[in-house]
């Protein structure tokens, strides 16, 4: 598997349902060597991660009683709560920053969307099906209505997904997938379209998407 | 009495309908707590769980499905978390002809940032439930000053904020 093919796969795990590294696996797996190698990679994560998951859970379950695991558990209770926050704020910081970048008026919209979503599930208990689903339909309209500003209609070419760290860090090869999302601060997602199969055409894409960003302040 | 039919279909459903890590929790949230077929203390519970535990973050529905109908509902919850990640071999045959349409990308980010919302909004409903006093703020805001700044493993976290519990409450 080349990198390319890697970053592509990556970022197409991201947008799937499901855990992340299972949808890497079944793609990686099915790759590779097609449904065994895909039911072998499923059964080589999930078996021992998800006994280890059980096990821990049945022998927690068992001590919970204990007065000493009582007092652990109320650190460590609030600590899963700034887990998830920094969770979320890590997830959220990509796509803001991006935003900023389109103008005020995109970041004002995403920062609603986002706030809208959580208020509709914590204040009125709405279905987070129908919050997710309006919250891609008032993007796309939104969008359509208020073009980002400042950025080239070849950059807008480029995707939404958020790159992950790792994919970032692959070594860039003969200006491959690493030497396009080097530039642009780890905010391309999907790299290497159908059309940029030589290395001209991604350096010359990198070009074009980091010109107008890099003049944004 | 759990409905094991119903049950494995909120647990598939949430895992439809999320891309990983907490994604999946305010579906069950919702779901789980409206039939009464888990508390509060299970959610936060399952969630310490599955930081700590091996592999994906996303596998803490498994120490849920534990928790709130033993070893069937753990396994229940490992099957409705393995099967949304075949999707992905069908969503690819679809999105490298897609992935390049703006419509498509502004409905993916339009996604994502509902994602965060609805994460941030079950987060501060389990507050009431982990937090008791003074120092749980200071716990948490220590926790997640460490977490973003990255430094700190995780499972290095939460052993620290057990150790903070013990010594505090015991």
């Amino acid at each position: 598997m080349d990198e390319e093919t890697f970053v592509r796969t990556w970022a197409l795990a991201q947008i799937s349902p499901g855990i992340n590294l299972l949808k890497l696996t079944v793609l990686v797996g099915y790759y590779l060597r097609g449904w065994p190698g895909l039911l072998a990679g499923m059964a080589g994560l999930l078996i021992p991660s998800a006994s280890a998951t059980i096990l821990m859970t049945a022998g927690f379950a068992m001590v919970r009683q204990q007065p000493l695991v009582q007092a652990a558990l109320r650190g460590i209770l609030p600590a899963t709560i700034g887990l998830s926050l920094a969770m979320a704020v890590q997830m959220g910081q990509p796509l803001l920053a991006r935003a900023h970048r389109e103008g005020p008026r995109r970041l004002g919209l995403q920062i609603g969307v986002m706030v809208l979503a959580g208020l509709l599930l914590a204040l009125w208990n709405v279905s987070p099906l129908v919050i997710l689903m309006a919250s891609g339909g008032v993007t796309i309209l939104f969008h359509m209505w208020v073009p980002a500003a400042g950025v080239l209609p070849a950059a807008e070419v480029l995707p939404a997904v958020e790159i992950q760290p790792a994919a970032k860090d692959l070594p860039a090869k003969d200006g491959g997938p690493a030497a396009l999302v080097g530039p642009l601060t780890g905010d391309v997602g999907i790299v290497g379209a159908p059309d940029h199969s030589t290395s001209e055409t991604l350096a010359e894409d990198g070009a074009l998407a980091d010109g107008p960003e890099g003049e944004q302040p | 009495m759990i409905d094991w039919l119903l049950y494995f279909w909120l647990f598939l459903k949430a895992s439809l309908f999320s891309t990983g890590g907490l994604g999946n929790l305010p579906f069950l949230h919702s779901d789980l707590l409206a039939h009464g077929w888990a508390g509060e203390a299970d959610f936060i519970t399952a969630i310490a769980v599955g930081q700590v535990s091996p592999g994906p973050t996303g596998l803490w529905s498994i120490s849920l499905g534990y928790l709130t109908y033993g070893w069937l509902g753990a396994g229940l919850a490992t099957a409705a978390l393995s099967l949304p990640p075949l999707l992905a071999l069908v969503v690819g045959a679809f999105y490298y002809r897609l992935e390049h349409n703006p419509a498509v990308q502004d409905f993916t980010r339009g996604l994502s940032l509902g994602v965060v919302g609805l994460s941030l909004a079950v987060t501060a409903s389990l507050v009431g439930s982990a937090m008791k006093d003074g120092w749980s703020i200071v716990i948490a805001l220590i926790t997640f000053g460490l977490a973003l700044s990255k430094k700190v493993p995780v499972i290095v976290l939460l052993g620290l904020a057990a150790l903070a519990g013990i010594l505090l409450y015991q």
